[in-house]
């Protein structure tokens, strides 16, 4: 009971010092808060602040608006609620980013001034760039094996219902790892409304040359699959398979075997000789009787 | 090594006196019991100590994560680094026919038959599952080192047992005429020791013939032991450990500390055992010139081992260096160098200095100095790894032994005791039909002792 | 061969209709399969075969299905993940010590606070060099300098690269310990924190741990079993850890799920392995503490004296 009393005490405690810290200002230069974004407000860039965010803030401050932060003392700030954005400029912002403070880094030597202000760009769009979904996209893979390319494109209907190929979507290759997909290719389908990309010798499938293509096409929310079993076989190294020394004992070395045997052995065949010939005493006294 | 014989009157009389003076310890007992009480009072300290270590886990002793082998592993190479003087006395010298040796041959036999028993009893102390003990042989590995280490003792034990054994057969068969009445159990055991001997020259030629194969066969395997042992830490990346020498470092470690048990349990033996016309002050000045030798042989690998690396002072050997000659472990290591090795050295180079009683002093320095050094060998090694120690409690960082390690140890040394003060009670200390014959007694003389009837 | 083939379906068939009519008819409520070793206990359970029939089966023949025993987990558990090959590249840039990692892999394995399967160490070289946080998992090395000295096979690599310990066969020698050198390893020197109860022992997690074994990182095994992240990657807030299989030459962050091409991860950013003069081979990568995410900061401290860091 006292135990409990005890933290509960502590985490009032706490809870005063966090907001304490909070309210502190977070004192930024008036040049500094007068900066605005040199970056424009459009799809592309709040596409790359979206990746950036992604690897870089989400962590802490959870998907923009969802407010599922990570439970810290003091809280991070929900980047997506309009008091934030409110109450705060662009250069407020990027100043922040910038410098850090306590438990937020400075993202200064690990982003860029682009990247950062993309962030922001991200930030000020929301989820606008989502607002519109084609519903009649399509889209569709081939994988040739001959050049061993992955190439996709994106078809939509027009007003007269005819199927077209739309030529300067946004499109993401990549092939599926264990834990996660790694992009091997992005950009925009060309004239022709196709985006294709070569999958790198060195990049292996499985044993057996198997692999699982992902291809994204992210404003239209499309995925698709596709199972390939031309790329390059990976080549396990099973290191158990052979003889050596940190091996379990089924693994031994000869060498090690003969060494130890030889010895060991041969000093015991004399031990035994010696032995038989301490009884043969022995032996020969019951002879003689 | 016949002497010219005597003549047929006075070796019936020497042959007499000699049995009378080495089979009187079998039955006088000066002090023996009161040895006894000592020794059993630290069993039963230790005893109790190992029951609470067996109960409470390691976790007793002052090991932790960082310093995982302390005093128990040390203590294990003191006594297998003690128990060589079995094989430098009773083969090296025997075979290099250095004379006047038969008297002290089984003495080095006993101490170091007691020793290297309890060097494998020590290492079952200091395991974290001795209830596991079977998977050694169930899963033994033939590419560790330990596995090597318990086959290379086996060995050194059995071959020890067998160089203990030969020799006693004729005593045995003496034994076995001159006390008939004993106690039958007595008797008995004489009886099966001496396996039937009767001084047939056919058994008589197996008994040397044995003798000398066994001597031969020990020195590689003495050496084996030391090496083995030394590899157990060379065999290691671990600053300190990771050195090419290590067991040649190990085998001449050995030898001073076997000397200087052997220099301390003659002056025992000597003097309760009221031996002094057997042991002469000619052992006590060859055992001194012995340990001079040795120790010279040591100090030389002791140059080669700190030298070396200090001179370089490569980061992580100079941290551990500077620990060993002035940090915290400065004043084991000189002690170590000063008194076990040096001093030693330089008094024993003067005659005066290898009479029996200096010789007591000089041996007691040598084996407590040993007894250091391979603490000196574990502990520092261990408390000062490749990267830094955090996030541990403090007592990680450091290890001094504490009670329960010492009472365990203590324990183990007295068991080595009292299998050496048994054996030496049980059996002569010497061998009954050497001495005679080196002396001088008529081959017949002891024909008729052995006749079996 | 096709005889043989058939038969062992039809046997395997056979048995999973026995795990159906155990569940269904014995009302156990689980399902069991047959195991033949336990004595019988003179109970009899009706079971569903294959065909239809309903048969009678002595209860001691009948087991959870899905469940390991442990056997089971021992012998896939000393054989690894067929094909893979696991690594880890830490980030030292974006290490600020906040120890999430340790505590998730205490809490996973059972862990007293001074037990460290992974422990963060603040590093300095040289007393003019930088210091930095280094969390130290153990290395998982290719010419493991541990596994070589065990006289019963206690610890051993895996084909995936991991070097476990079986703390069923451990003696509690310590010969591991001391041949470590990055100080891997720990031991149970008194009773667990969580005492061994009648759990199945898991060697790939190597829970519930045992008085007088020893005990280490496992790249948390168990985990990599359900194509998981280990327990420390998941854990940090940072973005430092980076764990896949070399094999596909992939690693994921345990943070931000970004996969990226490892060899690129550690050429772009200078990886390099710790101690390589000692040939240990490790599979665990470090990329240099550029570029930081944090000053360094150690309860205050931004520099950290001669003696802290040896």
């Amino acid at each position: 009971m006292k135990h409990i009393k005890n933290t509960i005490s502590l985490s009032v405690l706490l809870l005063m010092f966090a907001t304490f810290v909070q309210a502190q200002a977070w004192e930024i230069p008036d040049g500094e808060k007068s900066k605005t974004n040199p970056l424009e407000l459009n799809a592309a860039n709040s596409e790359k602040g979206f990746e950036v965010y992604q690897k870089n803030c989400k962590s802490c401050h959870g998907d923009v608006g969802a407010a599922n932060f990570m439970p810290l003392v003091p809280p991070p700030t929900d980047l997506g609620s309009a008091a934030f954005k409110t109450a705060n400029t662009d250069g407020e912002i990027f100043y922040k980013m910038t410098t850090g403070k306590g438990a937020m880094p400075s993202f200064k030597a690990v982003l860029s001034d682009d990247e950062r202000w993309a962030v922001i760009a991200y930030l000020r769009a929301g989820d606008k760039t989502d607002a519109t979904v084609d519903k009649n996209a399509k889209l569709s893979i081939v994988a040739n094996p001959d050049d061993k390319s992955i190439s996709a494109s994106i078809t939509t209907k027009d007003a007269t219902g005819k199927e077209v190929k739309l030529v300067g979507a946004d499109i993401e290759i990549s092939i599926k790892r264990i834990f996660g997909n790694l992009t091997i290719g992005k950009g925009k389908t060309n004239a022709t409304g196709a985006f294709s990309v070569n999958l790198p010798e060195d990049l292996p499938g499985d044993s057996l040359g198997k692999a699982t293509i992902i291809v994204v096409a992210k404003r239209f929310k499309q995925e698709e699959k596709i199972e390939i079993d031309w790329a390059t076989p990976s080549k396990h190294h099973d290191l158990t398979a052979q003889a050596s020394i940190w091996g379990t004992s089924a693994n031994a070395p000869w060498w090690i075997m003969l060494l130890y045997i030889g010895i060991a052995g041969s000093v015991w065949v004399v031990i035994i000789y010696i032995v038989l010939q301490i009884l043969k005493i022995a032996r020969l006294a019951k002879k003689n009787v | 090594m016949n002497h010219e014989a005597l003549p047929k009157e006075e070796s019936k009389q020497l042959f007499e006196k000699i049995q009378t003076d080495l089979f009187a310890p079998l039955s006088k007992h000066y002090g023996f019991t009161a040895w006894i009480v000592v020794l059993a009072t630290v069993l039963i300290t230790a005893a109790m100590a190992y029951f609470i270590q067996l109960r409470d886990g390691l976790g007793v002793t002052a090991m932790r994560d960082i310093v995982s082998w302390g005093l128990y592993i040390s203590t294990f190479v003191f006594f297998v680094a003690v128990s060589l003087v079995g094989m430098l006395i009773s083969a090296v010298l025997g075979l290099l026919k250095i004379p006047g040796i038969t008297p002290i041959t089984r003495i080095a036999e006993l101490i170091a038959i007691a020793f290297v028993m309890m060097a494998g009893a020590i290492i079952v102390f200091d395991m974290g599952r001795p209830d596991r003990l079977l998977n050694v042989f169930l899963h033994g590995r033939i590419q560790s080192p330990i596995v090597w280490d318990i086959t290379v003792i086996t060995t050194y034990i059995v071959i020890s047992l067998l160089l203990l054994i030969l020799p006693l057969i004729p005593d045995m068969a003496i034994m076995r005429n001159r006390f008939k009445d004993a106690p039958k159990w007595q008797v008995m055991i004489y009886k099966i020791l001496s396996l039937g001997f009767a001084g047939l020259p056919e058994q008589k030629k197996i008994i040397y013939k044995s003798m000398r194969t066994l001597s031969i066969l020990i020195i590689p395997v003495a050496f084996g032991i030391h090496t083995v042992t030394s590899w157990l830490f060379a065999m290691t990346l671990r600053v300190g450990w990771d050195s090419t020498i290590f067991g040649p470092y190990f085998v001449a470690g050995a030898f001073p500390a076997g000397v200087g048990a052997m220099a301390i349990a003659l002056f025992v033996f000597r003097n309760s055992y009221n031996l002094k016309e057997y042991i002469t002050e000619k052992h006590f000045d060859l055992v001194g010139k012995l340990l001079v030798l040795t120790s010279l042989l040591y100090l030389y690998f002791n140059l080669n081992e700190f030298l070396v690396p200090g001179y370089k002072m490569k980061t992580a050997d100079g941290h551990h260096l500077e620990m060993l000659f002035v940090g915290k472990y400065a004043l084991l290591f000189w002690f170590v160098q000063i008194f076990g090795l040096i001093l030693p050295i330089v008094l024993l180079l003067f005659k005066k200095m290898r009479k029996p009683f200096p010789m007591l002093i000089i041996g007691v320095f040598v084996v407590i100095g040993a007894f250091l050094k391979r603490f000196i060998i574990v502990a520092p090694t261990l408390e000062h790894p490749f990267l830094p120690v955090q996030n541990v409690p403090e007592h990680f960082m450091v290890y001094w032994p504490n009670g329960f390690e010492w009472a365990i140890t203590m324990g183990a040394i007295s068991i080595a005791l009292l299998i050496l003060t048994i054996l030496a009670k049980v059996i002569p200390i010497m061998p009954v039909w050497e001495i005679a014959l080196e002396k001088g007694v008529r081959e017949e003389e002891l024909e008729e002792a052995y006749k079996n009837n | 061969m096709e005889d043989k083939k058939n038969k062992k379906t039809r046997r395997d068939f056979l048995k999973a209709g026995l795990a159906f009519g155990a569940g269904s008819l014995a009302g156990v409520g689980l399902f069991s399969t047959i195991d033949g070793v336990k004595a019988e206990t003179g109970k009899l359970a009706k079971v569903l075969t294959a065909d239809g029939k309903i048969m009678e089966v002595d209860t001691s023949h009948l087991k959870e299905f899905g469940k390991k025993t442990e056997q089971d987990l021992q012998k896939r558990g000393r054989k690894g993940i067929a094909g893979r090959k696991w690594t880890m590249v830490i980030d030292l840039s974006k290490c600020r010590n906040a120890r999430m990692c340790m505590a998730a892999c205490q809490s996973a394995h059972e862990l007293k606070p001074e037990q460290h399967h992974i422990n963060v160490l603040a590093m300095q070289d040289a007393e003019k060099t930088a210091p930095f946080f280094m969390p130290k998992p153990c290395q998982h090395c290719d010419n493991p300098p541990c596994t070589k000295v065990c006289p019963v096979d206690a610890t051993f690599k895996r084909s995936d690269g991991i070097v476990l310990i079986d703390n069923e066969r451990c003696i509690g020698c310590r010969f591991c310990i001391a041949a470590c050198p990055y100080s891997a390893r720990i031991f149970n020197w008194s009773e667990p924190k969580v005492a061994a109860d009648d759990r199945e022992y898991d060697v790939e997690l190597n829970v519930p741990q045992k008085r007088g074994t020893v005990s280490k990182c496992l790249f948390s095994a168990d985990q990599l079993r359900d194509e998981k992240m280990p327990y420390c990657a998941s854990a940090c807030p940072n973005g430092v850890y980076w764990f896949g299989d070399m094999n596909e030459d992939a690693v994921t962050n345990g943070t931000t799920k970004e996969t990226v091409r490892f060899s690129e991860l550690i050429k772009n950013n200078a990886g390099y392995t710790l101690l390589p003069e000692l040939g240990t081979k490790p599979s665990v990568y470090y990329l240099p503490a550029k570029d930081r995410l944090f000053e360094f900061n150690l309860n205050g401290k931004t520099t950290l004296d001669n003696n802290e860091h040896v």
